[in-house]
């Protein structure tokens, strides 16, 4: 999971997905442990940031067909399918499947051993500790560790400001964890 | 066999992508995703299925008449009007029962009644959902309806506007409250109407007490509450004089809320709030003047 050595870029890799599936497996290893990790770290539970890592890829692979090369990194646009998956879940109070059901995907049951995997993946520990630190600290430490695009990378995807982008995620990740119950975040 | 859901989950996307290329090209005027879109020409095996019995369709169709149709062209937007329902509304996604496909009507054989039946089109049986049973006794059933497909209409009514909106639509929810009980219109409601609160069906002046209020609301998922005030006093009319207004409370149950009041004024629905269970005003939307 640890990257790949393919050369490819991601732009490359989903354009190439419409013929060569393999190329967006390539990309969902390159991704998968980031986007997880911005779920994990705005949802309650590590479940439901599989459950939006799910839909998140599999609404990325719907959409490659229609993913036009930018200057922009790829990965700014896969996480704005990720912001945008969060924001429904707030909005609608539960994690759409739409994606993996339009595209036929069978459900993935979790076990126990599966969730534990989920947690070190998306550093749910390493979560737990920056939570406790005050919150200047932790947005700098949490830049510091994570790989996911800065807000204003999203910012340019979602054709706001950055400032909305941190304002509407804090807001998004506050209203989930109200809703889904504290948890151990 | 790995437990791995990260390796579990590449493996599906994976499946899934060599499906869509296997499929070719996307055409860039299909609105996405393709993969819904073929779900929606499944008919043909319900086309034997029983269809909701006259009488109740002739109610629907009386409600539809009286209210003068109304009908929103379908969302181009991210999926087919089957699966917008099925995520706008949870109790479309739990399995189904027997209790499910209780309604009499649908268990009888198919009337195939010539006058409604294109309006209404074939019943979408597997999400056929026995949602609530209203405080008056009435069981309540959410019946999506598949329009007829362009081949299927009769000839006769090919130039029927309604019938174009209708099948324009798509797939979309009737309500149908047995025995006895209303049809809601024959446009029925897509996942767009339920989310704007249109989705209300009147029950009210259905062989009970002057004056009671009876209606029932198709509400989306997330709605825990739904507040309604009812005005005391002259009918609602431009220039009415409210006395009071009454607020009361109920909860959705299979994503359906069924309001009564009985009262020995008259008494007029103004509008209902949608709440969390928090109490969060989630969206306030007024009631059909003609409701009640």
């Amino acid at each position: 999971m640890e990257g790949s050595p393919d050369p490819r870029t991601d732009g490359e890799l989903l354009a190439a997905t419409v013929t060569d599936p393999e190329a967006f497996a390539v990309f969902y290893r390159r991704h998968v442990r980031g986007v997880l990790s911005f779920f994990r770290r705005r949802v309650p539970c590590g479940e439901l940031a599989f459950d939006l890592t799910a839909e998140t890829f599999a609404a990325a692979l719907e959409a490659t067909p229609r993913y036009l090369p930018r200057p922009e990194p790829a990965r700014g646009w896969l996480y704005g399918i990720a912001w945008n998956k969060l924001h429904e879940t707030q909005r609608r109070g539960h994690a759409d499947d739409a994606a993996r059901r339009g595209l036929a995907m069978a459900p993935i049951a979790l076990t126990d051993a599966g969730i534990e995997r989920i947690e070190a993946l998306a550093g749910g520990r390493v979560l737990r500790l920056l939570e406790a630190l005050p919150s200047d600290q932790r947005d700098a430490a949490q830049a510091r560790v994570s790989d996911e695009p800065t807000p204003g990378e999203i910012a340019v995807e979602l054709r706001c400001s950055d400032s909305v982008v941190r304002k509407r995620v804090s807001r998004g990740a506050q209203t989930i964890r109200a809703r889904l119950g504290e948890a151990e975040l | 066999m790995t437990d791995d859901p990260v390796a579990l989950l590449e493996r599906e996307l994976v499946r899934a992508a060599r499906r869509r290329a296997a499929a070719g090209p996307v055409p860039d005027a299909l609105p996405w995703p393709r993969a819904r879109r073929r779900r929606i020409r499944v008919g043909d095996a319900l086309s034997a299925a029983a269809a909701a019995g006259a009488v109740i369709v002739a109610l629907a169709a009386l409600a539809l008449l009286g209210r003068g149709g109304g009908g929103h062209p379908a969302s181009t937007a991210a999926a087919s009007p089957r699966d917008r329902l099925v995520a706008t509304l949870a109790v479309l996604r739990r399995p189904q029962t027997s209790a499910d496909l209780g309604l009499p009507e649908l268990s009888r054989a198919h009337t195939n009644h010539p006058a409604f039946r294109p309006m209404l089109g074939t019943p979408d049986r597997p999400l056929i959902r026995l949602a609530s049973t209203a405080p008056w006794g009435a069981k309540v059933y959410l019946v999506p309806f598949r329009p007829l497909a362009r081949r299927r209409i009769p000839s006769g009514w090919t130039a029927y506007a309604p019938l174009r909106v209708r099948s324009h639509r798509g797939e979309a929810i009737t309500v149908l409250g047995g025995p006895g009980g209303h049809g809601s219109t024959l446009f029925g409601f897509t996942a767009a109407d339920i989310a704007q609160g249109r989705a209300v069906v009147d029950e009210s002046g259905n062989g009970h007490a002057r004056h009671a209020i009876r209606f029932l609301v198709v509400v989306p998922d997330g709605v825990a509450k739904v507040a309604v005030a009812v005005t005391r006093g002259p009918r609602r009319t431009k220039n009415a004089t409210i006395e009071k207004v009454l607020f009361d409370e109920a909860v959705p149950r299979g994503n359906v809320v069924a309001f009564q009041q009985l009262g020995a004024k008259p008494a007029t629905p103004w509008g209902m709030t949608w709440l969390t269970a928090r109490g969060k005003v989630i969206k306030r939307i007024s009631l059909p003047a003609d409701l009640g």
